[in-house]
């Protein structure tokens, strides 16, 4: 029998796995796919040659999970658009790879204006971590410092900016915005044995040379390495089992190619599923313990779901006009970010809480032509002309905006409607409110202040539209740490209030989203809830 | 350890096979053996659409809509749309024809490219004074040869010059000195 079960191998079961192992725990990974090939990668096809090599039967991975595979639940009118990667280093196989350190604004939010719980941690706690986390990680970024994005001493060096970034780090300067350079964990110099970026900007089709922090790449053989991780692949987890004393026994999962149903022991189970999965998987696990799903006595399970809210704002700089095409590929994605400065006291109070940061993403001539040319009128040699006047002037502004956590927008678990493996689906009831109605009107009015600062030409905006919930694929809270067990599932070392020998280290454990995307903090945190684990293993009280 | 190379990396990646430069289909529509059919229009539809793309982006000093094939792709895309979609695209080209018999005595096909400039540019108008039908078809056309063309490769790489998704061992960024002492007006 392992020591720990680790259900998942994205950033926080990989990094579980990744730091139990070098310990000398003997883990056990369950996880819901296999290895994806990198012979088969399509980080160097161009956008015209896409079609004919997939007509050729020619595939790259299918990273993302088939929704019909393994579907959910919405209700009627309230869509939710959720990604899964099932298959090793999950996610991270494809993810935006922004690195963000988040501070004592985000940490003690909950404190300052009464919405939601506070976290039991604070930055000087997990600091340390993200210290060793952005070394293993390969993050580069510059040298900022601020009450938003806390300041890093082990960075490696930033990517030069592009040239739209260089006008909108101008225009942000004369608004007082603040705008420093991105932090993405791509590597600009050689890390731990593999190349450096080599900017073609293919991100999101996987890296073929393995440049960027992936779990597949960076945790998952270096835990192997160690002789104490055993994979099972294909391993779809439904639910925790429990023993007579009300510890948690082992696992319950399906495996995905056969259906047969399999049981594994475990002195200690840990989740890093995702956080709807692995809020899915506590849920379905109901036992005469604990019967509204496994360490539920708050009923906090499941509620209190919390993300980001996008919306994407498009203008070409006329400063750019005409200048024919720039390789602006870097590191695939915008080298500049906006961090929040709502709160700041030189600002007028916002009628909303929390707020937003600001990411650039496809600035720059970029392969998708033809959304340059979309709204501009007229036709003929002159229209023509005008578009490849614009090609390389674009720039792209994404606001991220929290989303605050409420007790209605949950996940539940639907008896009466089974998966292939006759486990209740997963049920998604999520709408954004007034709060981010409100700070979506801000962060448009930013977008155009910024490129009236440019004299931009504007792409039009409907300024109504936002991305729907579940599109920036950063979900948390349903099942959050906290001080009090009577309003939270977890402890501060992401150890299940009820039950010590489970813990849940993926996103579902944060409080609340902050504006900032989470990964380097789910592994930051899972690093730390594993120390822990590891600890209180070998003192014998797990 | 040294940036990898190109040619390094395409080994790495099984070199797999190479799609034929400017080949005689748009790269998104399928092979056929002997050579491009239409999948759903007519050959009269097909030359009506060909020209009509041609005038919304011509050739020039790069090749035009129809050099990209861009009648292939409106072709192909109409054949996999909702069966209201495809009959309103094909009832829009029916009503240019009866416009440009009205207006100038032959199908837009026939028309010399001064005379079809003239009917799209009133199309094209803001406001215009044809009818809705009209102009509505005129900016599904737009649309959809705006698409086909700059997915191209001939429109990618000679008309927007793209170099991109490639190896760099350095990425330089904004090297341009007035960039970077750019001031911004009050």
């Amino acid at each position: 029998m392992a020591d720990v079960v680790v259900i998942g191998s994205g950033a926080s079961g990989g990094m579980a796995a990744y730091n139990l192992t070098q310990k000398g725990v003997k883990v056990l990974l369950l996880d819901a796919g296999e290895e994806f090939d990198r012979r088969y990668f399509w980080t160097h096809t161009l956008p015209y040659q896409a079609d004919a090599r997939l007509r050729k039967g020619d595939e790259p991975p299918r990273f993302f999970l088939d929704k019909k595979e393994q579907p959910y639940l919405t209700p009627e009118g309230k869509p939710f658009d959720l990604m899964r990667v099932w298959g090793r280093g999950g996610k991270t196989n494809v993810w935006g790879r922004v690195s963000l350190r988040m501070s004592d604004l985000d940490f003690a939010a909950a404190e300052r204006d009464g919405w939601g719980i506070p976290w039991p941690i604070r930055y000087a706690d997990i600091a340390p971590y993200y210290d060793k986390a952005e070394q293993l990680m390969g993050v580069c970024g510059g040298t900022d410092d601020s009450d938003v994005l806390p300041g890093s001493k082990v960075l490696m060096p930033a990517p030069a900016p592009r040239c739209g970034e260089v006008f909108l780090r101008k225009a942000c300067d004369k608004l007082r915005i603040p705008i420093v350079a991105g932090r993405r964990a791509n590597f600009t110099q050689p890390h731990r044995g593999f190349a450096p970026c080599h900017y073609c900007g293919a991100c999101g089709q996987g890296c073929d040379t393995a440049s960027f922090f992936s779990s597949a790449d960076h945790l998952i053989p270096q835990a192997l390495e160690t002789g104490n991780l055993e994979i099972q692949a294909n391993a779809v987890v439904a639910r925790i089992l429990v023993d007579a004393s009300g510890r948690a026994s082992g696992v319950q999962y399906f495996d995905r190619k056969t259906g047969a149903e399999r049981q594994v022991k475990a002195r200690v189970v840990v989740l890093g599923a995702s956080a709807m999965d692995s809020t899915r998987i506590l849920l379905n696990s109901k036992s005469t313990h604990f019967p509204n799903g496994l360490g539920n006595g708050s009923d906090q399970l499941g509620r209190n779901f919390c993300e980001q809210m996008m919306v994407h704002v498009r203008g070409f700089l006329p400063q750019l006009y005409g200048r024919g095409y720039t390789n602006d590929d870097g590191i695939g994605g915008e080298h500049v970010y906006m961090p929040r400065f709502n709160h700041r006291p030189d600002r007028p109070k916002p009628d909303y809480l929390r707020g937003f940061g600001m990411q650039f993403w496809n600035t720059g001539s970029q392969t998708t032509g033809a959304d340059v040319a979309q709204h501009l009128p007229g036709f003929g040699a002159a229209f023509k002309a005008e578009v490849k006047k614009r090609y390389p002037a674009l720039v792209s502004l994404h606001p991220f905006g929290e989303v605050l956590p409420r007790p209605e927008n949950r996940v539940t678990v639907d008896e009466s409607r089974r998966d292939r493996y006759g486990v209740p689906l997963m049920k998604i009831d999520v709408a954004f409110g007034d709060n981010e109605r409100k700070m979506r009107k801000h962060m448009y009015d930013t977008c155009e202040e910024i490129l009236h600062t440019l004299r931009a030409e504007i792409v039009p905006i409907d300024r109504e539209a936002n991305d729907p919930p579940g599109s920036a694929i950063h979900e948390h809270g349903t099942c959050r740490m906290g001080k009090d067990a009577k309003t939270s599932v977890l402890n501060s070392f992401n150890q299940m209030h009820e039950i010590a020998n489970v813990f849940v280290v993926d996103g579902s454990a944060f409080p609340n989203a902050s504006e900032k995307n989470p990964t380097l903090s789910i592994v930051a945190l899972s690093w730390r809830a594993t120390d822990y684990l590891a600890e209180e293993l070998r003192a014998g009280r797990l | 350890m040294r940036p990898i190379g190109r040619r390094e990396a395409l080994r790495a990646l099984g070199a797999p096979a190479v799609v034929p430069l400017l080949s005689h289909f748009h790269p998104s529509v399928p092979q056929q053996d002997g050579g491009w059919k239409p999948l759903l229009l007519a050959e009269g539809e097909i030359e009506a659409v060909a020209q009509l793309a041609e005038r919304i982006i011509p050739a020039t000093d790069t090749p035009g809509a129809r050099q990209a094939l861009v009648h292939q792709y409106v072709d192909f895309v109409l054949s996999k749309a909702e069966p209201e979609r495809r009959d309103r695209f094909r009832e829009g080209l029916a009503w240019l024809d009866r416009r440009s018999q009205a207006l100038f005595g032959s199908p837009f096909a026939a028309l010399e490219a001064a005379r079809q400039d003239e009917l799209l540019g009133r199309l094209a108008a803001s406001p215009s004074s044809e009818e809705p039908a009209g102009v509505t078809f005129f900016g599904t056309a737009k649309q959809l040869t705006v698409d086909g063309y700059y997915r191209s490769e001939a429109a990618m790489t000679q008309e927007l010059g793209f170099e991109g998704r490639t190896f760099l061992a350095e990425f330089k960024g904004c090297t341009h000195p007035e960039h970077h002492t750019f001031e911004v007006e009050d």
